[in-house]
């Protein structure tokens, strides 16, 4: 059976048939070639997937997303992190970087985070000398914090399949976030020493508290959001419907950026889309069913287990299946299928789911960096109509630092637990 | 014709983007509700759970017509003309036939659950309708594979070709 899923799997992949039709078409031909099950049991466990209410927050946070970028809340974060630190040297490019973390914590998506950020940073950056790779490859990369810090959909689709607290793995994220916003900074201040890149302003504080004052509805959101997760005020879903009604209400009404009627041309591209990934996960769920029922990830384990005698190695293993993998499929869809199949694995290894998830999140990440699949890189040549060779190009010099922080995250799990550990005790 | 295919879309696109903000509105109200009048819906997460169903449906039936779903396809994208047609005929055939089947075995669900009448625990509505956004946006989903793979076949007849 398993070659059958080999052969189907990858014969369909390679024919361009969507993946969320491929996860069922296999499904459907094991289920009669290799079980005696009543086919309707497909229907049962596409609505069982889909039957769940934290699934909901996916939609929301994307549609938040998605009014966020068309609207004001981008740019007065822009403009306030600007007077924040634009007097450092190369400040303007660590302003950049600052404004993708502080979307980040406001958005689930990384593309959402480069089109925000990225169509008001990159012609800034390029306009005051920071070189057009620079600009471009920084911008596409702080853009991927997206979804390492939380709110994060990845990370709510990863514990929908793996059965993880939501909050948990949120929080597990920060530290990690952080930690890659931190080595591009660094990265960034070396490369303007280098370069003498010039200051591009200078500190001034009635300029900072005047776009504090202006982005103050902005910059509270993540406050709210996050906090009151936390603080145990709703659940990440309501914090998700939260912040849909509440960006819409400041776009609206506080910014004027757009009208009521306006809403639906607004959000229907990401409406679409929330609700692809939704199938794509019902219908894994459905193949992770199938392969669950005929013991497939016990065997899996068996053999793993036997050839690799170290967590360490394992994870090792899982990384570069994944950087091979991204070249074949997005790494979303591949979370989604391995996840669960290596769940009896890592559960006899003994490694933390949680720490496992932010492992996936990064690998995701990286997979968004570099091409065939990497939607950032679709999404950085969208806005500013360069070519993805040129986009890729600039992506190149950091991605050293992704490997990098990728490896310590793999193997200090300390880095993703310490938070949710020191929070949730 | 045009104009009922520009009409349906726009209905289509309405209903998945409202179905979505109203929701959140509800989770919105409720949350101000629970904190400041001690109340909460309890059929708000049920309700949510059900037409959590109906937006991954309606949306992937949409999501097809635009190219929504995550596909390979560099290599299919990379052959030659009456090759490539006939492929992405096949895959779409076969893709809509994925469907029917899906929205035939539904259907059957649907209407046993029908005969039986469950219902739902909290709101009390008919079970059956919990599921039949399954077997009607499987066939609307068929449908549109169809229509697709028709246009890349027709693309493999000479003259035609764009």
């Amino acid at each position: 059976m398993i070659f059958t899923i080999c052969i189907c799997f990858g014969a369909l992949l390679f024919l361009g048939v969507p993946i969320a039709v491929i996860l069922g078409i296999t499904t459907l031909v094991c289920l009669v070639f290799f079980t005696s099950t009543p086919l309707h049991i497909i229907t049962q466990q596409l609505f069982n997937a889909l039957d769940k209410f934290v699934l909901l927050a996916i939609p929301f946070f994307i549609l938040a997303g998605a009014v966020m970028t068309r609207g004001g809340i981008a740019r007065k974060l822009v403009a306030f992190v600007n007077a924040l630190v634009g007097w450092f040297p190369g400040g303007l490019a660590m302003a950049g970087i600052l404004a993708c973390i502080f979307f980040a914590a406001i958005s689930g998506s990384s593309p959402a985070t480069v089109v925000a950020i990225g169509s008001i940073m990159i012609p800034a950056l390029i306009k005051a000398g920071y070189g057009e790779k620079f600009s471009l490859g920084l911008i596409t990369v702080s853009g991927s914090l997206g979804i390492v810090i939380p709110p994060s959909i990845p990370m709510i689709l990863y514990c929908l399949v793996m059965n993880v607290s939501v909050a948990e793995i949120f929080m597990a994220g920060v530290l990690p976030g952080l930690l890659i916003g931190f080595a591009l900074m660094v990265y960034t201040f070396f490369t303007a020493r280098k370069n003498n890149w010039k200051v591009s302003g200078e500190a001034s504080l009635p300029e900072l508290l005047r776009t504090a004052r202006e982005g103050i509805w902005a910059l509270l959101l993540p406050f709210i959001v996050l906090g009151g997760i936390y603080s145990g005020l709703f659940t990440p879903t309501e914090a998700a419907a939260v912040s849909v009604v509440y960006a819409l209400f400041i776009e609206i009404y506080v910014y004027k950026e757009f009208r009521i009627r306006d809403i639906t041309s607004v959000c229907r591209e990401a409406a679409v889309l929330s609700a692809c990934l939704l199938f794509i996960l019902s219908t894994a769920m459905t193949f992770i069913w199938l392969l669950t029922a005929e013991q497939i990830p016990q065997q899996l384990a068996d053999i793993i287990i036997e050839h690799i005698n170290s967590p360490w190695m394992f994870l090792l293993t899982v990384n570069i299946l994944f950087l091979i993998l991204g070249c074949f499929m997005d790494d979303v869809s591949a979370m989604l299928i391995l996840a669960p199949i290596f769940l009896e694995t890592l559960n006899r290894y003994g490694i933390d789911l949680v720490h496992f998830g932010i492992v996936m999140v990064l690998n995701i990440q990286l997979g968004m960096l570099t091409p065939p699949f990497g939607l950032n890189l679709f999404v950085a040549s969208g806005i500013t109509r360069e070519p993805l060779v040129k986009i890729a190009g600039g992506v190149v010099p950091f991605l050293g630092i992704m490997l990098l922080c990728l490896m310590l995250v793999t193997y200090i799990p300390w880095i993703s637990l310490a938070l949710p550990q020191w929070i949730l005790n | 014709m045009q104009r009922i295919t520009t009409f349906l879309d726009r209905v289509e696109n309405t209903t998945l983007v409202w179905t979505i903000l109203s929701l959140a509105l509800i989770g919105f109200v409720q949350v101000i509700a629970r904190y400041i009048f001690n109340y909460s819906f309890t059929w708000f997460e049920e309700l949510g759970r059900y037409l959590g169903v109906f937006i991954a449906f309606l949306g992937a039936s949409i999501g097809v017509k635009t190219g929504s779903h995550f596909t390979m396809d560099l290599i299919v994208s990379k052959l030659g003309q009456p090759l490539q047609g006939i492929v992405r005929a096949l895959t779409h055939t076969l893709s809509a036939l994925f469907f029917f089947t899906v929205a035939w075995y539904s259907w059957k669900i649907v209407m046993r659950m029908h005969g039986y009448e469950t219902t739902s625990p909290t709101m009390g509505i008919p079970m059956y309708i919990a599921y039949l956004p399954i077997p009607v946006f499987s066939i609307f989903i068929g449908i549109r594979f169809l229509i697709l793979g028709s246009r890349f076949a027709r693309q493999t007849r000479p003259g035609e070709a764009a």
